[in-house]
């Protein structure tokens, strides 16, 4: 037989004894995230996790930390040799760049009532953000896929799906909406 | 924030995994959770070997299924949780979809690699063809694979 054919609904709501209410207590865990890590890249597309993100903390008390990862910026064919370098002066620039941009965010959340630090790193995307989250011991990283447009968006996608087969700790994603 | 929980389970403990985060953020954001099983249609040539062995088997594995998601849901409800179950048969990506958009659910919380083996494989394949697809947030846990 095809398509979704219901075998069983069932929806119970059982009146709670005391006991039940104290049991549903301890298990309630209220310190269940403490750190949250949420990368940004700077676009309006990643910050849609912000909200989700700054309703978790404020529900748990937990402390986000924001991230934005800076990939060094290597030119591919250089005009007398095959050795590819690293534009320093261009990545220091991005560096300053995402400093600032997530130093304005953290103020934000920081009106919001909520604990924020930034965090600054270079290197390729996904095992950066692994070991930021090891570093920072999250154990929650929160992001959002498809963070920018076009050509970039394809890669930043396959920044939360690399996230997704590598991470070592729970995931919060958010497709944002074209 | 999150009013109703979508859960799907596949059958395995492993997937079990993700409940106690479901069931803390229930408790700090006063939601309800929505169990889900879905079974897959069984591959269409098995109907022509053995017709009536394949309906047995079908209708066994469902109630067995259907037994289980009730156990998780008692648990649940005995914890003072708001917990409901829904078992329905269809493609797994497809039929979570469906299922959260008809329960209005604002989010999706799974273990990915319920399954050793190839279903392993598959299974985590539903977590990526949910972040592509689902409009709601998805919580996905790893769960470990050399335990698996």
């Amino acid at each position: 037989m095809r398509g979704n054919f219901i075998l069983g609904a069932h929806c119970l709501q059982k009146n709670l004894t005391a006991r039940d209410v104290m049991r549903a207590n301890i298990s309630r865990g209220r310190r269940m995230y403490k750190t949250i890590l949420v990368p940004l890249d700077g676009s309006p597309r990643a910050e849609t996790i912000l909200s989700h993100a700054a309703s978790l903390a404020a529900k748990y008390q937990a402390k986000l930390v924001l991230l934005q990862v800076v990939e060094p910026i290597v030119a591919m064919v250089t005009p007398y040799d095959m050795v590819p370098y690293v534009d320093k002066d261009a990545a220091e620039r991005s560096m300053e760049e995402a400093k600032s941009y997530l130093a304005a965010k953290e103020g934000e959340l920081r009106g919001q009532g909520i604990e924020a630090k930034s965090v600054v790193e270079s290197g390729p995307v996904v095992s950066v953000i692994l070991d930021v989250a090891e570093r920072e011991k999250a154990d929650l990283v929160a992001m959002a896929s498809h963070g920018r447009t076009g050509l970039s968006r394809v890669f930043y996608g396959s920044v939360a799906a690399g996230i997704l087969h590598k991470a070592d700790r729970p995931l919060l994603l958010i497709r944002a909406q074209d | 924030m999150y009013k109703r929980i979508l859960v799907p389970l596949d059958g395995a403990k492993r997937s079990e995994a993700i409940l106690p985060q479901v069931e803390s953020l229930a408790h700090q954001f006063g939601a309800s959770i929505i169990l889900l099983e879905v079974l897959e249609p069984p591959p269409q040539h098995a109907a022509a070997v053995a017709p009536d062995l394949l309906k047995a088997g079908v209708s066994q594995r469902a109630t067995e299924i259907r037994r289980y998601v009730h156990e998780v849901q008692e648990r649940l409800t005995a914890r003072g949780l708001t917990a409901g179950a829904v078992v329905t048969q269809g493609p797994v990506v497809d039929t979570i979809l469906t299922v959260a958009k008809n329960e209005k659910v604002d989010l999706i919380a799974m273990a990915s690699h319920g399954y050793t083996g190839l279903a392993r494989f598959l299974h985590g394949s539903v977590a990526a063809e949910l972040l592509h697809r689902a409009r709601t947030p998805l919580l996905i846990l790893h769960t470990d694979e050399e335990e698996a």
